[in-house]
């Protein structure tokens, strides 16, 4: 719990927060439960079996389907 | 529906939480009863804060996962099988649509002899509002229309959890009277914790003065003290569980008794 009030301290030093690794190693998509891949570019967490990005904002991991990027989706213009 | 509804009542700042400070207590002094620590903890949905908090003060668990630091929903859960050695869930679990998918996710996610703790609202809760709406809208409409969500029953508690593969389920429930200026302060009140009506088969239209009146007045009939404060009942059911693992206890094979119990019963003579 900790680490969460730290990093939104740190929050105007770095833009993009990065995820605790401790979450990261215990957290799947929550469509197929396959591993996700953090996109360092995009700051997403990738799950490639659901063709599904998370985003990540303020290093806080936001699993919903509803907001998630669709990779198959054209993008945006 | 009801996620969406708790988060902004969470943050309001009239939100009424006697509730969940009791709960919260209870459930922080239910873990602390356990000769475990639980490293990786998750509390699931959307929690009060006073339940991470006293949740945390337990010195039984590790760093807790919540939806503070990972949004989820409970009933998509983005957590690996066998990742979690404890998981707690404060009310509202029950009021997802598919309850008996959400615990095995969470049965899945947890490790072998990780534990399950919920509380949750019971079939008792708001007995007293949905009877009295019952006659109101009978009286009025000539039918029934559903003002108050079905809660769990007890037994269905105990029932789903063995549904959803957890090993040595216990459920127990707390009755708590709550007292009333009226009703409408205590719908009022349910409204400010998140939890009106979310059911899709639902009146659309806004309930009448009339109607309102009724419920009123039927209420303060059947259900008020001397004083004139009306009753309503809250009960929560307790739910804690494991997920299996060999070294709990479990019933032996029929047919595996080492002495017939005939022999037993019969006294020796001879």
């Amino acid at each position: 719990m900790n680490d969460t009030t730290d990093q939104t301290k740190d929050q105007s030093a770095e833009k993009n927060q990065l995820v605790d690794p401790a979450l990261l190693e215990i957290l799947v998509c929550p469509v197929t439960k396959q591993p996700l891949s953090y996109d360092r570019s995009t700051n997403e967490l990738v799950s490639q079996a659901a063709q599904l990005a998370f985003p990540v904002r303020d290093g806080i991991p936001i699993m919903l389907i509803e907001e998630a990027r669709d990779l198959n989706a054209e993008p945006q213009p | 529906m009801i996620g969406r509804r708790r988060a902004r009542a969470l943050a309001a700042a009239d939100y009424p939480n006697f509730l969940d400070e009791l709960i919260a207590n209870e459930l922080a002094s239910r873990l602390e009863l356990i000769e475990r620590q639980f490293e990786k903890t998750l509390v699931v949905g959307q929690a009060a804060p006073v339940l991470l908090d006293a949740i945390g003060q337990t010195a039984k668990v590790g760093p807790v996962v919540s939806y503070n630091n990972v949004v989820h929903d409970c009933e998509w859960l983005p957590f690996k099988d066998n990742s979690l050695d404890c998981v707690i869930a404060p009310p509202g679990l029950e009021l997802v649509n598919d309850l008996p998918g959400a615990l095995i996710q969470i049965n899945r996610a947890l490790k072998p002899d990780g534990l399950f703790l919920s509380a949750m609202y019971g079939g008792q809760t708001l007995a007293e509002l949905r009877h009295v709406w019952l006659l109101a809208d009978e009286e009025i409409t000539g039918g029934a229309s559903p003002r108050v969500a079905p809660f769990i029953d007890v037994r269905q508690a105990g029932n789903l959890l063995q549904r959803a593969g957890f090993a040595l389920p216990v459920a127990d429930t707390d009755v708590l009277t709550v007292r009333y200026d009226n009703v409408l302060a205590l719908m009022a009140e349910i409204k400010k914790m998140g939890f009106a009506n979310p059911l899709s088969g639902r009146a659309k239209m806004f309930s009448s003065r009339r109607i309102i009146g009724l419920v009123d007045e039927y209420y303060k009939d059947l259900f008020s003290d001397d004083d004139g404060r009306v009753r309503a009942s809250v009960e929560i059911i307790y739910l804690t569980a494991w997920c299996p693992h060999e070294s709990q206890q479990k019933p032996l094979k029929p047919g595996s008794a080492q002495k017939r119990l005939a022999d037993m019963l019969t006294t020796e003579k001879d």
